[in-house]
């Protein structure tokens, strides 16, 4: 599914990326996605068009209701999110991941798709209503734009990660953003939970890792480093 | 007494006078309401986030990004090219930043005289306010003490290489290195404004109302006499008020998103729609090794080690981009990690493993803040320009070929096709499969400036060289949005300095009668 070059898809620019981001970042992506920038216009109507064809596939698993497995368990209340969005968010999770921390998260140990939850209740209107939207294109949008005629959350694991891959190498800046977007914000969301450090060797503050604390600060270097220039300083 | 009060917890919409407003409390408000309140004026200051103190910082870094940071760090501009790190709490973003301290360049007051038509402000007039805030907040050059194995091996790479580099000051008293600068420091080390100004301003008398932002300025016959805002729960972000306070003088300094968005909702763009216009940032751009020993980067100071060789400030002549090293915990490095699924999973699993740092480019870009929806919250405009875009694939470049040179089995550039980059010989090819807009999607920035700057004319800035609306008495600008450009280095100083300035000059024209 990847490289298409034909008719209205010719005027995307080729947009090699591997997908980045911070603390910040997640954000990015959706915002690439909903642009209201006009002169992406033509695309979106061909978009449109292509998605309407697209609706009759896609709209049998769009109306069933979201796998068990995905849902947030009964004690958990949503304040943002919906059932949907937060299966979405769960779905990315354990594809993106990796296969610890999908054992983690279906443990229960850990909740990243709470954890957006949590952090969308307290953001400003534009956040909290554009984050969501992204989940939804994930879930919702077929082929072009998402590499995949099924709603994500109907898709098997393997089949998740064929459409991520998908994007990952695809010439779509459009699909580039949503990938790296989904990427930094189940990448921050999962490893804020302390159950995932152990997995890649790390053990917490400086008072809870001293060896790890100390091995940080001590190596052979003896001398200082140069000043900085002239004025820099007091 | 202090008298602080948390907004949500007042009984009823509250009004109150003072004969000064200080909006914010962070590098740009409190400087500003200290001067004030030292001068003998009754002080109000006014916060949007809660007022949390050292030992709430105790807690897990999850609870401290979502207390601190704002959108619980969901911030972009409205097409996601840059996204943004800023905090909402009592002393504003200088709780969350990594502490760099740098004087303000000399290059950034000729660029602020040449662009902007900014008169006076030399670097004999600027020095005593600079001084000031470098006693106050106890800036610092750092020493091996502090400087940890991830920028240590930004010196390795530049001495490899034959580039300038040197230890950075940093504005910290005790660092116990615990690495986490971004969450609020545990045990109060950094010399934030919150340890530092806002303590000093309440001494002298000034008053704080946390969980209050402004929503409006009010003008009365072209002349400024007061704030509306809201009162909110700092930890739930829940309405429960509003308040009025009046005042004949009002200093903005909400932050560069912030202070625009407030002077548009209250219909002051200006003649020559100067609020919000302007709008600059330095770009972030970050890129990461995989060294062959362990480097443990999430403890020391996260940045220690400055990198001066593509520096266009202090003399350099560089294309105007500076490289820090840099430490993050788990989560904030995971946003970096490439791959997908396994692929992932190995890249984590390099954590103890690896050094990163980011480059500061001095962007030519200008964009713009706007207000959008009801309730008229800011929405930042910002297309970084060609050369900005390929100034960011540089810096990524020069990045992983320090990392390589000191010896990292492997580079990991954002939108890089060919990443890992295992050799020098393959960085050419691997930095030309990015795509500038690619890039640009990967940009982040603490560092903003200017969308509500002073000039010499009102056509170019908002304010005047004293910080002061060129078209509303009273109201004054003491944030980074005042400064009439970027600088090309970490800016607390800087937005310090002339905060101090420009209050310095309202309590001196206040004595003057």
């Amino acid at each position: 599914m990847t490289g298409e070059k034909t008719g209205p898809l010719n005027r995307l620019e080729p947009h090699p990326s591997c997908g980045q981001g911070w603390e910040a970042w997640m954000y990015r992506g959706m915002m690439m996605a909903m642009s209201s920038n006009p002169t992406l216009w033509p695309r979106r109507r061909f978009l449109q068009a292509l998605g309407a064809a697209t609706a009759a596939v896609a709209a049998a698993p769009a109306c069933s209701p979201v796998p068990t497995e995905l849902q947030p368990d009964g004690s958990v209340k949503l304040q943002v999110l919906s059932q949907r969005q937060y299966a979405v968010m769960n779905a990315l999770a354990l594809t993106v991941l990796g296969p610890k921390a999908a054992k983690h998260i279906q443990a229960g140990a850990a909740d990243p798709a709470r954890r957006l939850d949590q952090l969308l209740a307290i953001s400003e209107p534009h956040a909290k209503k554009m984050i969501p939207v992204l989940l939804n294109v994930i879930e919702f949008a077929p082929w072009p734009l998402m590499p995949k005629l099924r709603t994500f959350t109907h898709l098997s694991p393997e089949a998740r990660l064929r459409v991520l891959e998908a994007m990952k190498v695809s010439d779509m800046d459009t699909r580039q953003a949503i990938l790296a977007s989904a990427r930094a914000m189940v990448g921050q969301c999962y490893y804020l939970y302390s159950s995932s450090w152990a997995d890649i060797r790390y053990h917490g503050k400086a008072g809870e890792d001293p060896e790890g604390h100390a091995y940080a600060m001590t190596y052979a270097w003896d001398t200082e480093p140069p000043a900085p220039p002239e004025g820099a300083l007091r | 007494m202090d008298k602080v009060f948390e907004a949500h917890k007042m009984s009823g919409d509250f009004e109150g006078s003072f004969d000064a407003i200080v909006v914010g409390t962070g590098a740009g408000g409190g400087p500003a309401a200290t001067v004030l309140a030292e001068a003998g004026l009754n002080v109000a200051i006014v916060e949007k986030g809660g007022y949390w103190k050292t030992e709430d910082f105790n807690a897990d870094p999850a609870e401290n990004v979502r207390r601190l940071w704002v959108n619980g760090g969901f911030m972009a501009t409205k097409k996601g090219e840059v996204s943004f790190a800023m905090a909402e709490c009592v002393g504003g973003s200088t709780v969350i930043n990594m502490c760099v301290c740098w004087r303000t360049p000399p290059e950034a007051l000729d660029r602020w005289r040449d662009e902007a038509g900014l008169e006076g402000w030399t670097m004999e007039s600027l020095n005593p306010f600079i001084d000031r805030a470098w006693e106050t907040i106890g800036a610092t050059q750092m020493t091996r003490t502090h400087i940890n194995r991830s920028n240590n091996v930004f010196e390795r790479g530049s001495i490899a290489l034959g580039w300038k580099y040197m230890s950075m000051a940093r504005n910290v008293r005790g660092c116990g290195n615990q690495g986490l600068c971004l969450y609020g420091c545990p045990i109060g080390a950094k010399q934030s404004a919150l340890v530092t100004w806002i303590p000093e301003a309440l001494r002298a008398g000034a008053t704080l109302y946390s969980g209050a932002p402004v929503d409006t300025v009010i003008v009365e016959n072209g002349r400024v006499t007061g704030v509306k805002g809201k009162r909110i729960d700092p930890d739930s972000r829940k309405v429960a008020g509003t308040y009025t306070l009046r005042a004949p003088i009002v200093c903005l300094a909400g932050g560069v998103i912030q202070t625009p968005a407030v002077l548009l909702r209250s219909g002051l763009e200006g003649k020559h729609k100067q609020a919000g216009a302007n709008f600059q940032v330095h770009g972030h751009t970050f890129v990461y090794g995989v060294m062959p020993e362990k480097i443990n980067m999430q403890f020391g100071a996260p940045q220690s080690v400055g990198v001066m060789e593509f520096s266009d400030i202090y003399g350099n002549n560089g294309p105007g981009y500076l490289i820090e090293g840099l430490g993050f915990l788990p989560s904030g490095f995971a946003t970096f990690v490439q791959g997908l699924g396994a692929e992932h999973q190995k890249g984590m699993e390099d954590f103890d493993h690896v050094a990163m740092a980011d480059a500061i480019t001095r962007d030519r870009t200008r964009g713009r803040i706007t207000i959008e929806g009801d309730d008229g919250h800011a929405v930042p405009l910002y297309d970084p320009i060609a050369s900005d875009r390929q100034m960011y694939i540089d810096s990524m470049k020069r990045i992983a070929e320090c990392l390589l040179a000191a010896g990292a089995k492997e580079a990991v550039i954002p939108g890089c096709r060919n990443n890992p980059v295992r050799s020098m010989k393959d960085l050419d090819a691997a930095v030309a499969s990015i795509h500038p807009n690619t890039t640009a999607e990967f940009i982040a920035s603490a560092h903003l400036f200017s969308s509500a700057r002073m000039a010499g004319s009102p056509e170019k800035g908002f304010c005047n060289s004293e910080g002061e609306s060129w078209e509303t008495k009273g109201l004054y600008v003491t944030d980074g949005s005042a400064l009439p450009s970027n600088l090309g280095c970490n800016p607390q100083v800087t937005i310090m300095s002339a905060s101090l300035r420009i209050a310095d000059g309202i309590a001196r024209s206040r004595r003057a009668g």
